[in-house]
């Protein structure tokens, strides 16, 4: 059985400071992973570099913490060679949206059945608070001292333009909502991302856990939100004057393990390489 | 005059586009499926259209080592052709040439005796065939007839059939009429050839280049992943394993840049994958920080660097042997690394298996060096030995290894020979952390001083157990108690046992060659032990400094003279001849 007890297990002490918004990320993400019944053992955890990064030592599973900015490309690998598993992808706003952007909207093109979980705090902590591609115009850091000259990057526009397949925001102030939406989109069969706005307490006091309760929203599927449709998820990233949480897209097509050519679905990694006759292979160089 | 049997150097040029390649390739897999030797080269621009291309092919009974000096036959479709290699064409030698678009001047190739056939292939493709694309074809067709070859198209037609009889019968019967087309005019012109070629029979052999054996072996060593980035001259291997996986249960992932296609391999061999990135110098340059990852997570590796001239965008399309020291330091920090160099189209295949093999034994990446003129190369090569290949994953644990262990799986286990068991996830018992972060024996990150330097001195143990099970001591080859040595590496080694065999019997002097094969770890004692008992060392490479003759002086403090090319080109045994006899000529007036 999978238990929160069993995701406790294998871990280490966080570094986290007290008060930090990726604590309701990594409780709200074992929960979803135990309500989803997906044993540690088949879950394999990567993460950038960063503050969230060391978020893969406090949970159970494989984990994988790689270089700055890589953790997509990591774990396209991981899960190509073994779709059997499932791939969890942690890291904060600089990783994956400076360093990493690189990656960003070709896993997403690629809809492998992944889930990208992003810590977006708009600074750079671990490094001691320097400006992030999500800071706000006028921003102060060490390196903005005068105030960010530069906007900020949407990151949510990118990943529909990209063609996301599973697009939602949450928000570290509110972790059973969180709970929900990792549930959904782990189940989600393709790319999913869930950006969650997830404060950093000592180096960003603009955006705070109270800031974001004023200038954020929630979508209500309840109350006639579809997510399945294109043109209003569009409407929404680009008219709301606050920040709308929740799902905000979830679309279908075909993944890149579904679409790839094989004649077989065996785990790649996991198939016998003895006994196999390359003769007829070789002919071609007659 | 005397005829020349089965011997030749042809010589096929045009603009790119022209189907250039077309028509060595056609001529060189026909002489090898008549029991000769073959031995190619390609010389191409970093363009689409336009610019000269040339491909050269040199044909023997006996096995050939290098691309040779002088032609006996140029191929030209062009006359731009004619203009840049008539020099090269020796004298009695053969030019055919297109002669739809102007005429050559003849000049000094009459009193040379070089037999000249204009060809007006152009014109006749477009006029008589209706079919412009045929004309090099009809320039095939010639180039057989002009050295007396294959008279009733008996290869040709196979060829011919085999390439284009899934396009109908009537395509099959144009291609041979412009092929015909072709013969008629040199047999009118009625000229004395100076050349015949002959079936020869031999046991059959494979016509294949360097990437394709790489590219195979990759293939046979059950490589099921690669992730890669556009770049010549390596996409050769993308593009063949991408045809060859659907079959075998693989997949290539077309990488967004270099970064992504390193650290996409590091994940598939994490999962369990024998995984593979390629790359030349620019895409090897992008991959270092991750190969550090790769070893420090100890993820097994292979990674092929195609060398081309460098440094930045470099001739992309010229051979190099400048990434040594990238290969070999390349990293921040220290880290255990394999640097193979094969250095013909056999240890092009077996290497690759082996490289699999040492990157899942040692948890390390193994890097695999070769260059452009021996990845873009064909030769004729003895079918491989298939029996002989044997797959060995390293220490993986079994479920039941796993249930049998007393405490908690420790994925950097601290053991004798530096090496630690592996889990592969999907394993309940075996779920271990990994991280570039240094780390302690489950995995957990950690900054103790202790620790660290028992990881480290963990990583490099491997190497040692390396160089005691399985580092291959440099190749000798020539006369093994000559004094006079040359050191090689990589794609250099034909061209130096021409230029042996040729010492031998214009001079009557024996040399040796050590080749290395293995260069990192460096075989410092093997290495030092040859040179020591050596009166003059010369190493040949292809790079400025001489990489290789310092790498030989740092480990050995043996200093060896250097002869270097960087031009973009490979050695010719005419050139290496001569720097190698003013060297040892030298060398005797002063001992004398």
């Amino acid at each position: 059985m999978v238990t929160l007890e069993l995701y406790n297990q294998n871990t280490i002490k966080s570094q986290w400071c007290p008060g930090c918004g990726d604590f309701a990320v990594i409780k709200s993400l074992k929960e979803a992973l135990v309500s989803l019944e997906v044993h540690p053992k088949d879950l394999v955890i990567t993460a950038g570099i960063g503050c969230s990064g060391r978020a893969f030592a406090y949970l159970n599973g494989y984990s994988f913490h790689g270089v700055h900015g890589r953790a997509l490309p990591l774990s396209t690998g991981i899960k190509l060679a073994n779709e059997a598993l499932k791939v969890l992808v942690l890291g904060g706003d600089g990783d994956g949206y400076a360093i990493g952007m690189g990656h960003f909207p070709h896993a997403i093109r690629r809809n492998l059945d992944l889930t990208y979980v992003v810590m977006n705090n708009q600074t750079y902590g671990l490094t001691k608070g320097q400006v992030s591609p999500t800071s706000d115009l006028g921003y102060r850091t060490t390196t903005t001292p005068a105030g960010n000259i530069e906007g900020a990057i949407d990151p949510m526009a990118i990943a529909m333009s990209s063609g996301i397949t599973f697009l939602a925001r949450g928000f570290s102030g509110n972790p059973k909502h969180l709970t929900k939406l990792f549930e959904r989109a782990i189940a989600h069969k393709g790319f999913s991302l869930v950006d969650v706005l997830s404060p950093c307490v000592t180096y960003n006091r603009v955006n705070t856990y109270d800031w974001y309760r004023e200038h954020s929203y929630y979508l209500d599927e309840e109350l006639g939100y579809d997510p399945t449709d294109r043109k209003q998820a569009w409407d929404m990233l680009l008219h709301s004057e606050k920040i709308p949480l929740g799902v905000i897209f979830q679309g279908n097509r075909p993944s890149y393990e579904d679409l790839r050519p094989t004649n077989s679905r065996e785990p790649i990694a996991l198939q016998t390489l003895q006994g196999i006759d390359y003769a007829a292979v070789m002919e071609e160089f007659f | 005059m005397a005829v020349i049997v089965n011997q030749l150097k042809l010589l096929a040029g045009g603009e790119a586009g022209d189907g250039v390649f077309a028509v060595s390739d056609m001529l060189a897999l026909m002489f090898a499926r008549a029991g000769l030797e073959i031995l190619t080269t390609q010389t191409y621009s970093s363009r689409i259209r336009g610019g000269h291309i040339n491909a050269s092919v040199r044909v023997a009974e006996r096995e050939l080592f290098s691309q040779g000096d002088e032609l006996d036959l140029l191929i030209a479709l062009d006359l731009e052709t004619v203009e840049l290699h008539r020099k090269t064409v020796r004298d009695g030698g053969i030019i055919l040439y297109d002669n739809s678009q102007g005429e050559i001047d003849l000049g000094d190739l009459e009193q040379r005796q070089v037999t000249v056939f204009p060809i007006p292939a152009r014109k006749i493709a477009r006029e008589k065939l209706n079919a412009p694309i045929m004309k090099n074809i009809v320039m095939t067709g010639a180039a057989l007839t002009a050295v007396n070859f294959d008279p009733e198209f008996e290869f040709l037609g196979g060829l011919i059939r085999e390439r284009f009889l899934s396009k109908g019968e009537k395509i099959v019967d144009k291609n041979m009429e412009a092929a015909a087309a072709g013969r008629e005019l040199v047999l009118h012109a009625n000229k004395s050839i100076p050349y015949k070629m002959e079936h020869r029979e031999r046991p059959r052999k494979m016509l294949l280049q360097g990437s394709d054996a790489v590219s195979f072996g990759a293939l046979v060593a059950g490589c099921r992943f690669m992730a890669s980035y556009p770049i010549t001259p390596a996409s050769d291997i993308m593009e063949y394993l991408v045809t060859k996986f659907p079959k075998y249960n693989g997949v290539m992932v077309q990488a967004e840049d270099e970064l992504s296609a390193i650290n996409m391999s590091i994940g598939a061999a994490f999962s369990g994958a024998r995984a593979l990135a390629a790359s030349s110098g620019p895409g090897i340059a992008l991959m270092i920080e991750a190969l550090g990852l790769a070893a420090v997570t100890e993820t097994p590796l292979v990674i092929v660097d195609v060398q081309r001239c460098g440094p930045s965008t470099g001739m992309p399309t010229r051979m190099e042997q400048a990434d040594l020291n990238l290969l070999i330091y390349g990293a921040h920090g220290e880290i255990p690394r394999i640097v193979i160099a094969p250095s013909d189209i056999e240890e092009c295949f077996y290497q690759t298996i082996r490289a699999f093999n040492l990157a899942d034994k040692y948890q390390c990446p193994v890097i695999i060096a070769t260059d452009q003129y021996l990845s873009q190369s064909q030769r004729t090569t003895w079918p491989f030995d298939l029996s002989k290949v044997a797959i060995h994953r390293g220490w993986l644990l079994t479920d039941d290894e796993l249930n049998e262990l007393s405490g908690p799986f420790k994925r950097y286990l601290i053991t004798e020979r530096g090496i630690s068991p592996r889990t592969l996830p999907s394993q309940e018992k075996g779920i271990f952390k990994t991280t570039g972060v240094e780390h302690v024996e489950s995995g957990n990150a950690t900054e103790s001083p202790d620790a660290r330097t028992r990881m480290m001195q963990k990583r490099f143990l491997k190497l040692d157990t390396f160089r005691r099970e399985d580092m291959q001591p440099p190749k000798i080859y020539g006369n093994p108690d000559s004094d006079l040595t040359i050191v090689g590496w990589g794609s250099t080694k034909g061209v130096i046992l021409e230029v042996i065999d040729r010492f031998r019997q214009e001079e009557g002097i024996d040399l040796k060659l050590m080749q290395l094969v293995d260069v990192w770890p460096f075989p410092d004692q093997v290495v030092a032990d040859i040179l020591r008992t050596s009166r003059q060392v010369a190493v040949v490479e292809n790079n400025f400094t001489g990489q290789m003759a310092n790498l030989i002086r740092q480990q050995t403090g043996i200093e060896c003279s250097k002869i270097v090319k960087y031009n973009g080109a490979p050695f010719s045994p005419n050139e290496l001849y001569q720097r190698l006899k003013e060297l040892i000529m030298v060398s005797e007036k002063i001992s004398a």
